[in-house]
């Protein structure tokens, strides 16, 4: 997998280059608008991360560029902005995530895995993982053949860990998607339900399927880290 | 009626100088009045003494005192209705007419005696029965060498009367004066202070937030026009330094921000590398924690000054606040349920309010959380809401640790904390009800607080219900 990262400031371009190359990435780094766009025609990449504000071409002038020459490029852009309509403007340039400087890398990195297994897992067909099965269009979650009896909110929790199995997802992840929202009192209220979701999923099994992540957040495997 | 305002003050000094003022050039009125009125009342009996005079001058055979007098001499007599004795100059009555007759009879015998023997000028007199008088005497040369001394005198009733009615009318018009210059002083002082009370109005409504508002100058006065122009330079120049403090906090934080993003991210790609010692590693993780609450830190502040300079902008539509705050309060009933906390819901009425969705539910959600934080384990937080023809009222009520009543009036301050020591651990900077509080103001709502140490706190809500006509609530 090959990630184009546009961004000026180098040292920002540098620990997410390592990180990403740790984790088994090839990155390429371009400081501003105009070389990276050049890289960008240069070469095949499977996602690109831009700052927004870029030297030379802006990465709001850039994102449509792109996404005229790659229309399914998954594309995430960083910013030092949080006003809300620079969030929506972002979006509708036809950014697929949005991440606000200072971010986490583990939250980076959730966040450009899920983009790039996104579409696979999209749809209503059945959600499985190990024996555990959720069932969008009915409804109904079961597991070795017991169902579960689970309150809304802890059903679109569960589907989305399902739809991102083997995935780590940061806190943040489960409030914008599950919750819609962005504020930090919910992370607290993530965990709760997390536990909620334990007690009926997890307990009396062997296997543990939710698994918490330290310091990232959570994921649904069925096998251990 | 307060007696430090400025139109008491004015009033009644404006009604103070009228009066004294009153009284003074009253009293010199009335001086001048006697005066003239004394002086007048003796030329008047000159004049007669002279006319009287003239006449028995002018029968040159002398005057003739037997009663047998020509007409001339009962013409002239007879136009001096004042009374009148002749005497000779050793003060033997030469001839009394009936007036005389009376003067003799009515006046003070040794006043009499002392007209009698005056040869010239005024002499005052008393009647036995108190009854005033003038009189003046001048001798009188005839041609034939014979002199005659005229006694004329007339009674002081009338013009005493005059002076005393003078006097009454000034001394009972001085309260009228006083009340009636009061009075108006109280009316024109309010007339004039009115423009201080307009500009007073509109200063009020002047915040932090609405710095630009500056006051419509609707007066010609010159005091006022000054008044109002320094004060919205005053404004203007109180809005200019608001404005660098804002624009100075948000670019401090957001300066801050790739710093800590640089921190944030290389600290925590140096810990999935795992060549490094346990120490390092515990060190790398303590900074990365301390790293998210300083980010934390400058998001709240950034968030804050953003909402300050306006930059935020609402989207409002019809919301419904009871499912807001049921739901609300459901999600973060399983966070209370960790430490025993019971939220309780009353019934809640439908209540549909014009507001930005978001920024209403991080509002109360935000007030749910405190409720919670500070909550003794076991607690109960009672969640209501009031809904009547224009407004919906919803009110959290926590048993908590309350906040004192010093603090009170601080905690929407951003960056005020009730007890530094206390609530580190709970993270953030403070600004979560200064955030609040904005968000139920950008609403045209109003928050405030109940609340007494160890009593617990109760948060009241306050916004307008929507008026848009035929929405009916989900």
């Amino acid at each position: 997998m090959k990630i184009l990262v546009i961004e000026d400031e180098s040292k920002v371009a540098n620990f997410v280059k390592k990180g990403l190359e740790q984790s088994g990435f090839e990155v390429d780094i371009a400081a501003d608008g105009e070389e990276g766009f050049d890289k960008f025609r240069a070469c095949e990449y499977d996602l690109v991360l831009l700052d927004l504000m870029l030297p030379k071409i802006t990465g709001w002038e850039l994102i449509p560029l792109l996404r005229k020459r790659k229309p399914t490029l998954p594309i995430i852009a960083v910013t030092a902005k949080t006003a809300v309509e620079d969030r929506v403007q972002g979006l509708n340039l036809g950014c697929d995530d949005y991440l606000v400087k200072p971010f986490s890398f583990s939250e980076l990195l959730a966040r450009i895995q899920v983009q790039l297994r996104r579409g696979i897992t999209l749809g209503t067909a059945e959600l499985r993982v190990a024996d555990l099965v959720l069932d969008p269009l009915k409804r109904k979650v079961s597991r070795a053949g017991k169902s579960i009896d689970l309150s809304n909110k802890e059903f679109a929790l569960l589907e989305y860990l399902l739809r991102n199995k083997d995935e780590i997802v940061t806190r943040n992840m489960i409030v914008e998607n599950v919750w819609d929202s962005s504020f930090d009192n919910f992370t607290n209220v993530v965990d709760v339900y997390i536990n909620y979701l334990r007690n009926k999923v997890d307990r009396g099994y062997d296997q543990q399927l939710i698994q918490t992540v330290r310091g990232v957040g959570y994921a649904l495997r069925s096998t251990p880290s | 009626m307060n007696v430090r305002t400025l139109r008491f003050k004015l009033g009644l000094t404006n009604g103070l100088f009228i009066s004294i003022f009153f009284v003074v050039f009253g009293y010199i009125r009335y001086q001048t009045f006697t005066y003239r009125a004394d002086r007048n009342f003796d030329r008047r009996l000159e004049q007669q003494a002279d006319f009287f005079s003239e006449n028995l001058r002018s029968t040159p055979e002398g005057f003739d005192w037997e009663p047998s007098a020509t007409p001339a001499d009962v013409m002239a007599l007879d136009a001096i209705r004042p009374f009148f004795v002749l005497t000779d100059l050793e003060g033997r009555i030469l001839r009394e007419e009936y007036y005389g007759y009376y003067v003799q009879r009515m006046l003070d015998a040794q006043d009499l005696n002392e007209i009698l023997h005056r040869p010239s000028g005024f002499t005052d007199a008393a009647s036995s029965e108190g009854r005033r008088f003038r009189f003046i005497s001048s001798t009188i040369s005839f041609p034939s060498g014979q002199k005659v001394v005229l006694h004329l005198g007339r009674s002081l009733d009338e013009l005493n009367d005059m002076k005393r009615e003078y006097w009454l009318i000034w001394a009972y018009s001085v309260p009228l004066v006083l009340i009636i210059s009061v009075g108006v002083g109280w009316f024109l002082a309010a007339r004039a202070l009115r423009p201080f009370g307009e500009v007073a109005n509109i200063a009020e409504q002047i915040t932090s937030q609405k710095l630009n508002t500056q006051i419509v100058n609707v007066r010609r006065e010159q005091e006022i026009q000054r008044l109002v122009q320094s004060f919205n330079a005053m404004v203007a120049r109180l809005s200019r330094s608001f404005e660098q403090m804002r624009t100075f906090n948000a670019n401090v934080a957001h300066e801050l921000r790739t710093p800590l993003a640089i921190l944030q991210g290389e600290t925590e790609v140096a810990l999935r590398s795992s060549k490094m010692s346990e120490e390092i590693r515990s060190v790398l993780i303590s900074n990365l924690e301390e790293l998210g609450r300083l980010t934390r830190i400058v998001n709240d502040i950034l968030t804050l000054s953003e909402v300050e300079a306006g930059s935020q902008i609402l989207e409002k539509k019809p919301v419904n606040i009871r499912t807001l705050v049921a739901d609300l309060s459901e999600q973060m009933q399983l966070l209370a349920m960790e430490r025993n906390i019971r939220i309780e819901v009353e019934e809640l009425p439908d209540a549909i309010v014009e507001a930005d969705d978001l920024w209403i539910r991080r509002a109360i959600l935000n007030l749910l959380d405190n409720a919670i934080k500070y909550s003794r384990d076991g607690g109960r937080i009672q969640v209501s809401m009031v809904r009547d023809e224009t407004r919906v009222h919803v009110s959290i009520r926590d048993e908590g640790i309350g906040i004192s009543e010093q603090d009170q009036p601080h905690i929407f301050d951003p960056m005020f904390r009730t007890d530094p020591a206390r609530h580190r651990d709970s993270g953030g900077a403070g600004l979560g009800l200064a955030l609040v509080k904005w968000v139920i103001e950008a609403h045209q709502g109003q928050i405030r607080v109940k609340s007494q140490t160890n009593q617990g706190a109760e948060f009241q809500l306050e916004f307008p219900l929507s008026r848009s006509p035929g929405f009916t609530p989900a």
